[in-house]
């Protein structure tokens, strides 16, 4: 299964992503309403994404009291607006604070049902969205690189 | 004929040097480029385009005049001739 | 203590005063509803109104829209310094949105640096910020009675007591209202800009800054910190899926660009190497125009720690460094660095981040500094009125504690705080040793006696000496075919880069789509013509514009904005006593032919300038005197 993966050494705080976010999903340009969120700290001097994860056992499903939130059988972890009562007891459980509470909306990524928005407009590669084992293989022969040297 | 080519960044990244003193086999700009690229094969692809033609990224000076302000890579070149490479970029 | 005496209805709903910073009804309007807010800082009043479509048409946003204003709402006669000054923020017509690099905003007024027009862009995040907060446009006139700031939350602004902000330079004030109003936006002016120096520039971030023109003095004459700026109101598009589409598009052929790669690993330094090796550098006053190859981007790479973005950038241009800063950008490297002499790059990126936090301009400071340094040298003036303190090139040490006082306007600071305007005092009446055009100090680094266009372009630039109101590099700098490169300018251009023939087209080319750009809110870095011939040109900007409203913009609508902005800032600049001797150049670029390198020998010759500043009138479609025909102004006064 794919899934978003974020490296936040590569992100520049552009938020990109989460305009285009909301832009697919609500048709306005407005980075706080959308399901991947940058936090920016200039003075602190970092930049660093929060989307959901699609935990196995997610926190969110088991906190929610009117089972308004699922993991389908393809692995994504969807929130029904029609059941949705808006308590935010999601957004405070998640333990990646990826679920975002803004205006009386409870917005959850859904991976668009497969197709991303959001990865292409990152112009780093600070977010990606590939297979879990393609990802972890990725990233393993970049640091053999480094810890046996080679270049 | 022995020409100096002034190399600039990030032509200068990828030859590893940033002066290059060549003798071209033929007296134009395109043959100097040529040589040059059978010097430094890498800067191949960032100088010409698939056609052979030199890509807009890269501006190129004979002594003080731009090669647009006289025959671009057919400007016949003289004996210790120099020649500047650079990408052409603004800023402030 | 917050104090919120102007607290507004807007619409038929009142939003509470609270503490909170989100509300729970959160509007969502078009980018057509933002509203423009008034504020009589005297008076304690303000307005909150729209803007009509048909203005909007015809100007967009931005630069166009702040012209427009200054011009209409300002009578003649007006001192900078006094509360008749109006201060207007504009944010440009798609800044905010997912448009590549839609994060600038202009800030005008008129000028205490030059009595011109006052005029700076600016990127970071403030200018999104502002347009979530739901509006497109502040003007700010009068002065408050006491230190205040301006705050703006989704549909509302209140003039606030800046107790505790006043006092504060730039890091630390922007740190305070973060942790005072959480995650805020801001625009700042620092110790400087409340020291009324007449080149306190604006600032947000680290180094963000909307430099020229001293619009930091004007915040600090109207009694201004800040504008604080937090919403959360989107900015509804007309067409969602063609917007991500097109601007998917526009990526990846940004990004296709080898020149993009190059610009976001080190930015504008880049620039440096290249015209060191051409000569052309200003160089210690511009008494040399080379210097050494410690600024190279390679040695300037050395200090970055990460390149970063401004809001919906996909270019990251901008250096986190490893001294605590950002930056440098090229005209740091040289306006605080070569042209003051200095040897070393590390001292030269001190200055630039010294410089940043008192919220002083780079350009206007460098070219002060190097200009009482040779006036010096030269036995002009002495420690008398230095109060004592020897100048020379290359002291950092002695640089940065005038840099001190010069926010402090302490001492020979005070003198220094005046800019141009202490001609008489420093000895140089007629400015024979200040590198400026119109009493703005030249922006850029470049010595401009080989590159006659860049000379045809900060003469005539409408702010003063300024290589951002038309950036002429195109005809040289690249390979294009001369067909190709005659269509984009419309006629014949000579390629060589010293003759002053046919490059009033290119000047003029360049300034109407650099207007139209800044009133689109986007960053020139991306512009056509700007770096290449690659990026966005009119049919993108258009293609852009129609996916955001429901217009149908046409191409001659678009390519008609850029004209209009200019002939509003002559008529601006006319009104203030501006003539065609001021469309000139410093003494030394005339008479000075240039020392070194490939641009030895070379200067701009009186008479051929005279005879480009005719043809150039003419491209503009002035008189002769450089006035914009009475047909004219009144197609102009009819346009809303």
């Amino acid at each position: 299964m794919k899934y978003l993966f974020t490296y936040p050494e590569k992100c520049t705080g552009c938020r990109q992503c989460s305009i285009a976010c909301a832009l697919k999903k609500l048709g306005e340009c407005n980075p706080k309403k959308g399901a991947i969120n940058v936090l920016r700290d200039e003075f602190d001097r970092y930049e660093l994404q929060f989307v959901c994860l699609q935990c196995e056992e997610p926190e969110c499903v088991a906190v929610c009291m009117v089972k308004a939130i699922t993991r389908g059988d393809d692995g994504i972890v969807r929130i029904d607006p029609e059941k949705c009562i808006g308590c935010r007891m999601c957004v405070i459980a998640c333990p990646y604070g990826a679920i975002t509470s803004f205006g009386g909306d409870i917005i959850k990524c859904d991976l668009c049902d497969g197709d991303p928005v959001c990865i292409k407009f990152c112009s780093t590669d600070a977010l990606v969205y590939e297979e879990e084992n393609e990802e972890i293989l990725d990233r393993r022969k970049e640091l053999a690189k480094l810890l046996l040297k080679k270049e | 004929m022995k020409i100096k080519i002034k190399l600039l960044k990030p032509f200068s990244d990828i030859a590893g040097k940033g002066e290059v003193e060549i003798e071209p086999k033929g007296e134009t700009v395109s043959d100097v480029l040529n040589s040059l690229c059978e010097l430094y094969p890498e800067l191949k692809k960032e100088i010409f385009e698939e056609s052979g033609e030199v890509t807009y990224s890269v501006n190129i000076f004979v002594n003080d005049k731009p090669m647009s302000a006289l025959e671009d890579e057919s400007t016949r070149l003289k004996d210790k001739d120099e020649i500047l490479i650079f990408m052409p970029v603004g800023g402030g | 203590m917050i104090s919120f005496p102007a607290k507004l209805k807007v619409g038929t709903y009142y939003i509470p005063h609270c503490l909170k910073f989100t509300t729970d009804t959160q509007e969502v309007d078009s980018m057509l509803k933002r509203k423009l807010g008034i504020i009589d800082l005297s008076k304690e009043k303000i307005s909150i109104q729209d803007v009509s479509e048909s203005l909007r048409k015809k100007l967009l946003g931005g630069r166009g829209m702040n012209m427009y204003y200054l011009w209409k709402m300002l009578p003649e006669g007006i001192d900078p310094l006094s509360p008749e000054n109006l201060l207007i923020f504009g944010t440009g017509f798609l800044s905010g949105t997912l448009a590549p690099s839609s994060s600038r905003f202009n800030t005008s007024a008129i000028s205490p640096e030059t009595g011109f027009l006052g005029d700076t862009n600016c990127g970071g995040f403030f200018s999104a910020e502002m347009k979530y907060a739901g509006f497109d446009r502040l003007i700010l006139k009068g002065k408050a009675k006491k230190p205040s700031y301006i705050y703006i939350e989704d549909g509302t602004i209140e003039i606030r007591d800046a107790k505790g902000y006043w006092g504060l330079n730039t890091l630390d004030v922007q740190k305070a209202f973060r942790k005072d109003l959480g995650q805020v936006e801001m625009v700042v002016c620092g110790v400087a800009g409340e020291n009324l120096v007449r080149y306190a520039c604006l600032r947000t971030g680290i180094k963000n800054a909307g430099g020229r023109t001293g619009m930091g003095c004007i915040m600090g004459s109207k009694n201004i910190k800040g504008v604080v700026a937090h919403g959360g109101m989107g900015i509804e598009i007309a067409h969602p899926e063609e917007m991500l589409k097109t601007v998917e598009e526009l990526k990846d052929y940004l990004l296709s660009s080898k020149i993009s790669p190059i610009l976001g690993s080190v930015g504008t330094p880049l620039l440096y190497e290249v015209s060191n090796v051409l000569g052309g550098i200003r160089t210690k006053n511009s008494q040399l125009n080379a210097w050494n190859d410690n600024f190279n981007a390679s040695e300037v790479e050395k200090f970055v720690e990460k390149m970063i973005s401004c809001s919906s950038c996909f270019m990251h241009c901008r250096h986190r460094n490893t001294l605590g800063g950002e930056g440098p950008e090229y005209t740091a490297l040289s306006l605080l660095g070569t042209n003051l002499g200095i040897e070393k790059l590390e001292d030269c990126i001190k200055m630039q981040n010294q410089v940043n936090d008192l919220g002083l301009d780079v350009s206007s400071t460098g070219t002060y500094l190097a200009w009482v340094t040779e006036l010096y040298e030269r036995g002009l003036i002495d420690d008398k009125l230095t109060g004592g303190i020897e100048l020379k090139f290359n002291d950092y040490e002695t640089y940065s504690k005038l840099i001190d006082m010069i926010s402090r306007r302490e001492g020979f600071g005070d003198i220094l705080a005046e800019g141009q305007w202490s001609a008489g005092k420093l000895k140089d009446p007629k400015h024979d040793y200040l590198i400026e055009v119109k009493g703005l100090p030249q922006s850029d680094p470049h010595d401009v006696r080989y590159m006659k266009a860049f000379a045809l372009g900060i003469a005539t630039s409408s702010r003063g000496a300024d290589h951002l109101r038309s950036r002429p590099t195109l005809e040289i700098f690249f390979k294009l075919p001369p067909e190709v490169r005659n269509k984009i300018y419309g006629a014949e251009i000579a390629n060589d880069p010293a003759t002053l023939d046919t490059k009033e087209h290119v000047v003029a080319w360049s300034e109407n789509i650099f207007a139209t750009i800044d009133c689109l809110g986007m960053c020139k870095f991306i512009c056509h013509g700007f770096n290449s011939p690659h990026f966005v040109d009119y049919d993108w900007m258009k293609r852009l514009i129609n996916t955001a409203v429901d217009w149908n913009y046409s191409d001659s609508e678009i390519r008609e904005v850029g004209p209009r902005v200019l002939d509003i800032e002559r008529l601006f600049n006319l009104s203030r006593g501006m003539t065609r001797a001021h469309d000139t150049l410093p003494k030394r670029y005339f008479d000075d032919p240039a020392p070194l390198r490939t641009a030895k020998g070379h200067h701009v010759d009186r008479k051929e300038f005279a005879k480009a500043l005719d043809r150039f009138y003419e491209v503009r479609g002035w008189t002769n005197e450089g006035m914009v025909k009475k047909p004219r102004i009144e197609e102009l006064e009819a346009i809303a």
